[in-house]
């Protein structure tokens, strides 16, 4: 049947006048054609949970002829309420890409050539299985690692758990740690940190934390702060948003303080300087709950006291004297204040500093005495999950029950850090390195370090589906899936008050020959004899599914809901009621498939002191211990320099700009491209410069008085040199940043990542002096000086 | 019935996400960086930025931009081919075989609102998967915008007529005002009642873009009161 306008419109059913005149079709992609042509035009939704971050939104997929044609939001998952972000909308960009890897594909060239023969499944798994049995047979199963992009998924857990089996510690889980995360292990080793709920503050103070353009949950905070903003002229809730760049969360607070990059924790100290100085604190928790408060000469008010007096503090930030009064008075003032660091300042050679400060400054101001504003997250009923972790002074990864406090940080801080770690002989030589769901060649800021290890590896694996930054650097590239087209479970979402379980299931079968990670795993585990499910699944859809019997043997919970009050809901259960009716566990996963997942409609329970370890506050001999004995760390300031205390070192030194060309590079991330992944779907590319109205590329934030300094206006050529090279980016001049930084959009400029992503824009992230935080390891974005010069069009 | 929305700015947080989910509800074509640059970037729903004052009193409003779907529209006076005109339910239409290309219109509309298709909408092989069905994509030369998702319009209507029943509050959502996880978009018929657009456009806050135009458009915006 030849396709005419007037037959096409039949077939959609619907004419141009009753389409109040524009729906009338010029122009049909082919298969489009096809598809109406033949098919039936049956439209089916499905529900399945997002994995575009590791929020965990529930979505529902819109098909039609079983092609998913849309992603909406599923409106009874309890963290997104129906809705999504950009990232979520566009996930069909993923699943459909046209550059997806269609079978495995062996390099060809030398190590860094993007050049690839494909082969069969067959032959490689067969090429992977024989290195592991080679490994296993002489007893080397510890120079076999992975590294792998946790999406806060079940499947990190059993890669963690392919790796111990396989009898390796050296599993590198890669992913940004939570709000908080750094400042709560150090302070009273709570890891992960406590959920918070912010309906319950009146003074929200936020510390480079920006919950509007990524994790943990953007669409969960862009909802509340909607919300709260809606009701802030009644509540009187006041919002403090503390940073060089006045990003979403800025422009969305009451207040923006600009401050200078790295000197947040300096801030929240000189604020307890004031806090004590006025004795306005929380003596009872200070007295129950805390340790180091008062101990004579080395004691918290000391180090306050010597250290941080305002015109120093004011010196050192750039924030007025007068601002910090008004700000710790104001914060102690509150009822329930609220301060949280995270985002930039988990970014900064002053990471570690700055959150154990900002978590002294609850401490200090009753935050942590206010009702409900702090929750502790109940553990699902699972038993003990290991928890990855790296030694502070050996360096050596593995995995643990539970982090030790004196000698163990999450892995996830250090994952960053492989190579060096290698250089510094606390990793052994590898001979097998997985790589799955992250790209390091493009998210690590020394990137040369990274070539040279992974060249010197004999096989590298990676599970792609696309060939990435990375790739390069692997002798064999294994296509995978998307999250649309595997099982999954996405697991509670860190700093939320409550307990969620996503479920992800294919809303296709795999498409181009990919195979999921799981099964992949699976595969080499039977084929080597590693013992991997004790439930005798043959699949990892099978282990999905075991995962859920002993949740649904507590009793706890429900499949996802409509949505009624929580407080109801928790009423019903304690009366023994069901929202639903599941008798045996089959009926309970139906539902789950048909809903989207499972919640426990309980708030946490209120953070409870008397249970964990004493607040430990920070003090000028803990400081000095700390870095005297994190020495596996790359820092170029470890030794005392005369009388100065080691701490000092750490208060974001030469912050001020010395030349009128001279600026600090501070790259930001958007909400269209949270983890670099965005750029590979066009709809986020386009719109990821949105708000300065720069589409595709990339662009550089300037002060309009430093811009006029320059001679510079919107639009202008500028090179930004710093000493790792130089990338041109056009400035936009805007009053949003300090005059001492120059913003740069993290995500662009990719190698590889198909043809929306490859060599579009430049990374900020490759200009970076990779200097590391020395308490935490974590590598700084935030101390890289760089020079501008104007380019001529 | 008059079809209007209502965008309260003290609850938008300025997310995108409106434009997002416009973009790909309506089939709105992504054209190439390089096109980008020349200011050829379509987009439906747009983010409008504005910066008051000076650090420390800046304040920066964004707020979401539709078509304002004007009561008196300049763009529909100056189509020479009638390509463009409000309809009985007040949503102001374009009919692409119609239009000449003339972009008059565009020189008109006040809020910039229109693009024009420079190109043939051309996808790569495999996203043309996540074209919508139900919208159609245009023809090269002719110039598109908003629509307040009338396909959706016209699915309610239809749903509803089978159900035997008028369209209630919600049977008919854009998809800008479906996806705001803020809840800051509210649309529907401002002649009614019984519907939130009616109460909202005529609180104290209310407020019309370029209102001296006399356009009088039926996108009311809530100011920001903090």
């Amino acid at each position: 049947m030849k396709i005419t306008r007037r037959n096409f419109l039949q077939m959609l059913g619907i004419t141009g006048a009753a389409a109040g005149g524009i729906s009338h079709v010029w122009a049909i992609p082919d298969q489009w054609v096809e598809k109406l042509q033949y098919g039936p035009r049956i439209e089916t939704w499905m529900v399945s949970t997002c994995s575009q971050c590791p929020g965990g939104c529930g979505i529902r997929v819109r098909s039609i002829d079983e092609i998913p044609v849309r992603i909406f939001g599923n409106p009874i998952a309890p963290v997104n309420s129906g809705f999504t972000c950009p990232m979520g909308e566009a996930g069909l960009e993923l699943l459909y890409h046209p550059d997806r890897i269609r079978q495995p594909m062996r390099r060809k060239g030398k190590k860094g050539e993007s050049s690839w023969e494909p082969i069969s499944w067959e032959e490689a798994l067969g090429q992977i299985s024989k290195g592991f049995q080679g490994l296993l047979k002489k007893n080397q199963a510890d120079r076999f690692g992975f590294i792998f992009g946790d999406r806060n998924t079940l499947l990190t857990h059993f890669a963690g758990d392919f790796v111990a089996r396989t009898g390796s510690a050296n599993f590198f889980p890669w992913r940004a740690p939570g709000i908080n995360e750094l400042g709560f292990w150090q302070a009273f080793e709570e890891f992960p940190p406590l959920a918070f709920d912010l309906n319950k503050t009146d003074y929200l103070l936020t510390f480079g934390t920006n919950l509007l353009e990524g994790p943990p949950s953007p669409v969960y905070f862009n909802r509340l702060y909607g919300k709260l903003k809606e009701s802030r002229p009644r509540t009187g809730l006041k919002m403090v948003h503390v940073d060089a760049r006045m990003s979403q969360a800025g422009k969305n607070a009451t207040e923006w303080v600009q401050i200078r990059p790295g000197s947040m924790g300096v801030l929240a100290l000189g604020m307890a300087y004031v806090i004590l100085r006025d004795k306005n604190i929380d003596e009872e928790f200070i007295a129950r709950y805390t340790q180091d408060f008062r101990g004579g000469k080395e004691d918290f008010p000391a180090l306050v006291s010597r250290y941080y007096p305002p015109d120093k503090v004011s010196a050192i930030t750039g924030v007025p004297p007068e601002t910090l009064l008004r700000l710790a008075r104001e914060f102690s003032s509150s009822k329930a204040p609220l301060a949280l660091s995270g985002g930039v300042s988990d970014r900064s050679e002053t990471a570690l500093f700055t959150q154990w400060a900002v978590a002294s400054l609850n401490a200090l101001s009753r935050s942590f005495s206010v009702k409900g504003l702090w929750r502790e997250p109940v553990p699902l009923p699972w038993g003990p999950t290991p928890v990855p972790s790296v030694n502070t002074r050996s360096g050596a990864f593995s995995l643990k029950p539970q982090l030790a406090p004196e000698s163990d940080r999450p892995g996830h801080w250090a994952s960053e850090e492989l190579p060096h770690l290698r250089s510094a002989g606390k990793l052994p030589d590898l001979d097998m390195l997985m790589i799955a769901q992250v790209d390091p060649l493009y998210l690590s800021t020394d990137q040369k370090p990274w070539q040279e290890w992974l060249s010197r590896i004999p096989q590298v694996l990676q599970f792609a589906t696309l060939i990435d930054d990375t790739s390069p650097y692997a002798d064999l590239v294994l296509p995978t899936t998307t999250y649309l087209e595997q099982w999954d479970i996405t697991l509670p979402v860190p700093n939320l008050p409550f307990s969620q379980l996503g479920l992800q299931q294919p809303i296709v079968p795999p498409l181009n020959g990919a195979r999921p990670i799981g099964d992949v795993l699976l595969q080499l585990a039977t084929e080597t004899g590693v013992t991997l499910l004790p439930e005798k699944s043959k699949s990892y859809a099978g282990y999905v599914e075991a995962r859920m019997k002993p949740i649904f043997a507590s009793g706890k919970g429900t499949p996802y809901f409509e949505a009624v009050s929580l407080n109801f809901l928790e009423e019903l259960r304690k009366l023994g009621w069901q929202v639903y009716s599941y008798p045996a566990f089959a009926d309970f996963w139906r539902l789950l498939q048909e809903k989207g997942g499972w919640w426990d409609p309980g708030e946490y329970p209120e953070a409870e002191w008397k249970k964990r370890k004493k607040f430990t506050f920070p003090t000028v001999a803990r400081f000095d211990a700390l870095l005297k004995e994190r020495v596996l760390l790359r820092y170029g300031q470890e030794t005392q320099k005369g009388d100065t205390p080691l701490h000092t070192l750490l208060e974001a030194p030469s912050r001020k700009t010395e030349t009128p060309d001279s600026f600090l590079l501070a790259p930001f991330t958007t909400l269209m491209n949270m983890t670099g992944e965005g750029a590979s779907q066009p709809l986020l590319q386009e719109i990821s410069g949105l708000i300065p109205r720069v589409y595709w590329k990339p662009w550089a934030e300037m002060h309009p008085e430093r811009a006029k300094k320059l001679s510079l206006q919107d639009g202008d050529l500028i090179r930004v040199v710093s000493v790792k090279g130089s990338v041109t980016l056009s400035v936009k001049v805007v009053p949003t940043v300090s005059s001492e930084i120059l913003a740069v959009p993290f995500g662009k400029g990719h190698k590889e990542s198909g043809r929306y992503a490859k060599n579009i824009g430049t990374n900020p992230v490759a200009l970076i002096d990779p200097l590391v935080d020395p308490l935490s390891g974590r590598t700084s974005w935030q101390s890289t000086r760089v020079r501008v010069e104007k380019v001529n069009k | 019935m008059k079809w209007g929305m209502v965008i309260d700015l003290q609850k938008c947080t300025g997310c995108g996400e409106c434009v997002a989910a416009c973009k790909l509800e309506n089939n709105v074509a992504i054209v190439e960086p390089k096109e980008s640059e020349m200011g050829r970037t379509m987009l439906w729903m747009d983010m409008l930025t504005v910066y008051e004052g000076e650090y420390p009193r800046l304040r920066v409003r964004q707020f979401p931009r539709p078509c304002m779907h004007c009561d008196h529209p300049p763009c529909t006076k100056v189509c020479p081919v009638r390509a463009t005109y409000k309809n009985e339910e007040g949503i102001v239409a374009q009919i692409y075989p119609q239009c000449i290309g003339c972009r008059y219109c565009m020189a008109a509309c006040p809020y910039t609102v229109k693009s024009f298709n420079w190109y043939k909408p051309e996808w790569a092989p495999g996203i043309r998967e996540t074209v919508n069905p139900d919208v159609s994509v245009r023809q090269v030369g002719v110039v598109e915008k908003c629509t307040f998702c009338v396909h959706r319009l016209q699915k309610a209507k239809e749903q509803a007529k089978s159900e035997g029943r008028n369209l209630r509050e919600g049977d008919f959502q854009t998809a800008c005002a479906e996806s705001c996880p803020a809840g800051a978009i509210v649309f529907g018929d401002l002649e009614n009642t019984g519907h939130r657009v009616n109460s909202l456009s005529r609180s104290p806050r209310a407020t019309r873009l370029l209102e001296d135009l006399g356009t009088e458009p039926k996108v009311i915006y809530l100011k920001e009161v903090d």
